[in-house]
């Protein structure tokens, strides 16, 4: 009974932590290109799970399958992040850090409430069918779905560093996240290699959203933002933008929310997530996962 | 000109900037609606002392939810006080005075409602005041009370009114600890639920008023009818994901869990239930047990939950004005169906009002808060002559009657707190629609 509990709970601790690992990775690559925190990155999660439902549920004519529609959720959040950097961040992008993390509180604000006006406040979910939980080898229970968002997180994480390690793409990006300007004087059209970070960094935003929708339903348009602060503590425990950190921290934070909510209180489950960012903060202000990437 | 564009650019780029760092600190709501006036400086007891000549309207307040989470409580209510006020405008008015209706919105949260009430009170110098609900009672009773308002509440349970009221404050509402009670008994006793006797409960409570306000009175009833109490948990509402507190719930092993809850954490945790193979029943109270419930959960989830709701008035039901002011409202405001929420106590609440206000008027009284708190149980009470609506009540009034108001709820005899006793009726879900299992008088209680 004990160790069944304490099983379960590592095992929901890594379902939410797969969701936050995609999340954090997308946020980490665009500040390590862009040098700083977007605020406006939880609305790419709104947009990727409001686009999915609206899909799915053929609100634009016609009724996409539900995977086919996460993909083009995300392909449309991942233009929308190119669209919005290069309106809103682009133009000021020489004028420090301040001036563009400010702008990005108002662009996530602007994001939130076009889609509030748009689509209303009231609760939404995706069409999904609701499962009860298979055991597997008498130890954990899992749904299938819940074991499908582990799948696709750690394929995404795959991906991610095959394209970080083994693409042209992703030298360039490592290359200017390392020194833009050294990159610059290399050759690097630096400026192309920020636009596809940003295309990379707001589709792996969409698709946290989706696979929170999975798990989390019903939701509201402020769903992205709220989340954004548990996705900033993985950020800032992995250390800033170090993909491979944001993973490791994504997991930790995950377990910290699930064991806190089930053997201290149900009631702070994201206090969990900053209780450890806090210490990490404190003892190891790099991330616990020092150096670069 | 040109310098003209260029200022405004620049402070509307402050007001974005302050807005986006103020909602950056978020968490806790819009703190909105301190733009509204609080001038609470001066003479609070002005408060409808009619000096103003006889022609002026004496003024309705609405104080109720009109945007946010709990607007459709605002929607529900307005229009039936609404058509209440045309009839009695129709009538004549209230001593050759029309009735006007104006809406404080308290956006259900008590910060709103504390400046919206103040508006009410001293700006707009209201004479009666319907409403409010639960979530913001606490926060505005004592201004109320103080301006000698009369209010008459549709849509409050709340216990802490149980023990207050019955000067100023009234309610067309049956209070939550009877509502507990209800809840308790009907799950004791098969022939209320029509499924079994239960006898292990657990009870998960959201951590807001409006829901805090059940616990006590559904576990005290339930231990006191015989049952046992597994466990009651306060919940924290709002969160993305409830399967700690369900597994913890599941863990103390009962047969029925009541979830006292807003209907979005409810789809929640009985979905999160039903993921983890959940095998006792829900008893749900009244904020869950309608069609929006229904129509966001799965059918495999909610079959077989009970839910709690006020039932019809047998005499009001019988003598068919229950459905004539279904047909009424649904004309008037454009409704679907008239069973909504609140409406029927929201008609009882509004002709008690009027009726109060033309008992006044009708004994030559100055139409004072006083005069027409202390008319609101009277025009109520039997015996004398019962009547139905305010046409039926003003002409005997005029004729010199004591009218006894017969509502929709009930016979709506306030007691000494100004409560009311009415029927409960339970429902069962099945395939994705509520439908009656059982009834319980107020007498069983």
């Amino acid at each position: 009974m004990v160790l069944d509990n304490l099983l379960q709970t590592v095992v929901f601790g890594l379902i939410e932590g797969s969701v936050i690992a995609v999340g954090a990775v997308g946020l980490t690559l665009s500040y390590g290109v862009t040098r700083f925190i977007n605020f406006a990155y939880g609305e790419f999660l709104t947009y990727g799970a409001y686009l999915t439902v609206f899909l799915a549920g053929g609100l634009f004519g016609l009724s996409v399958p539900l995977p086919a529609a996460a993909v083009l959720a995300i392909v449309v959040v991942g233009l929308l992040g190119v669209g919005v950097s290069r309106v809103f961040f682009e133009p000021i992008s020489n004028r420090g850090a301040l001036p563009l993390l400010i702008t990005s509180i108002g662009v996530s604000f602007v994001l939130r409430n076009l889609l509030q006006g748009w689509v209303g406040v009231s609760a939404r979910q995706l069409p999904i069918p609701l499962m009860r939980r298979t055991d597997y080898f008498g130890l954990v229970r899992l749904t299938d779905l819940e074991l499908g968002v582990i799948v696709v997180s750690v394929v995404t994480m795959l991906a991610i560093h095959l394209l970080l390690q083994r693409t042209m793409l992703g030298k360039r990006m490592r290359a200017t996240s390392g020194n833009r300007a050294l990159a610059e004087v290399a050759g690097i059209d630096t400026t192309n290699v920020v636009r596809q970070t940003w295309f990379i960094s707001a589709g792996a935003g969409a698709m946290a959203g989706i696979l929170y929708a999975v798990l989390f339903s019903p939701f509201r348009p402020g769903v992205g933002f709220e989340y954004l602060i548990v996705v900033f503590a993985a950020t800032l425990l992995g250390g800033i933008g170090r993909p491979y950190g944001a993973m490791l921290g994504a997991v930790f934070i995950g377990l910290a929310m699930n064991f806190g909510s089930t053997y201290l209180s149900a009631n702070y489950t994201r206090a969990y997530a900053f209780i450890i960012l806090v210490g990490v903060l404190l003892f190891k202000p790099e991330g616990i996962r020092g150096g670069e990437f | 000109m040109r310098i003209d564009r260029r200022r405004f650019l620049k402070r509307t780029g402050g007001v974005a900037t302050i807005a986006a760092l103020a909602g950056c600190t978020g968490g806790d709501g819009d703190g909105g609606g301190d733009d509204t006036t609080t001038s609470s400086g001066g003479d609070t007891t002005t408060t409808s002392s009619g000096g103003g000549g006889s022609s002026d309207p004496l003024k309705i307040g609405v104080l109720l939810p009109f945007s946010g989470d709990y607007a459709w409580v605002g929607a529900n209510v307005l229009p039936v006080v609404n058509m209440i006020v045309e009839e009695i405008n129709a009538e004549g008015g209230i001593g050759g005075r029309n009735l006007t209706v104006v809406q404080g919105d308290t956006e259900a949260s008590p910060d709103a409602s504390v400046s919206a009430t103040n508006r009410l009170v001293n700006v707009e110098n209201v004479s009666g005041v319907i409403g409010p609900t639960s979530i913001t009672m606490s926060a505005v009773i004592d201004t109320l009370v103080e301006n000698e308002v009369p209010v008459v509440t549709p849509t409050a349970g709340t216990t802490s009114l149980d023990s207050r009221g019955g000067e100023y404050i009234f309610r067309t509402v049956s209070s939550d600890s009877l509502g507990g009670r209800a809840i308790a008994k009907a799950a004791r006793e098969q022939q209320y639920n029509s499924i079994q006797d239960y006898e292990r409960m657990a009870l998960m409570v959201g951590n807001k008023e409006v829901f805090q306000s059940f616990k006590e009175p559904v576990r005290s009833s339930f231990e006191e009818f015989g049952g046992t109490i597994t466990t009651a948990m306060d919940i924290r509402t709002g969160k993305a994901s409830y399967t700690s507190e369900v597994q913890q719930m599941m863990d103390s092993d009962p047969d029925i869990t009541v979830l006292i809850a807003s209907v979005e954490d409810s789809i929640k945790i009985t979905e999160a239930g039903f993921q983890a193979g959940y095998e006792g029943n829900w008893f749900a109270t009244q904020d869950q047990t309608n069609q929006d419930f229904l129509s966001q959960s799965e059918n495999q989830v909610t079959d077989g939950m009970l839910g709690l709701n006020a039932a019809t008035y047998q005499p009001a039901q019988e003598a068919g004005r229950l459905e004539s002011f279904f047909d009424r409202i649904t004309e008037y405001a454009g409704w679907e169906e008239g069973g909504k929420v609140f409406a029927t106590n929201t008609y009882d609440a509004m002709n008690v009002m009027g009726l109060a206000m033309k008992q006044v008027a009708a004994n030559d009284g100055d139409l004072s808060g006083p005069n027409i708190a202390s008319a609101i149980p009277e025009v109520a009470k039997p015996p004398e002559e019962q009547v139905t609506s305010y046409t039926q009540g003003a002409s005997s009034i005029e004729g010199g009657a004591d009218v006894d108001y017969e509502g929709l709820v009930g016979p709506i005899n306030f007691d000494e707190n100004g409560d009311i006793v009415a029927p409960f009726a339970i429902k069962k879900a099945q395939d994705g629609s509520w439908t009656e299992a059982g009834r319980l008088p107020p007498e069983a209680l």
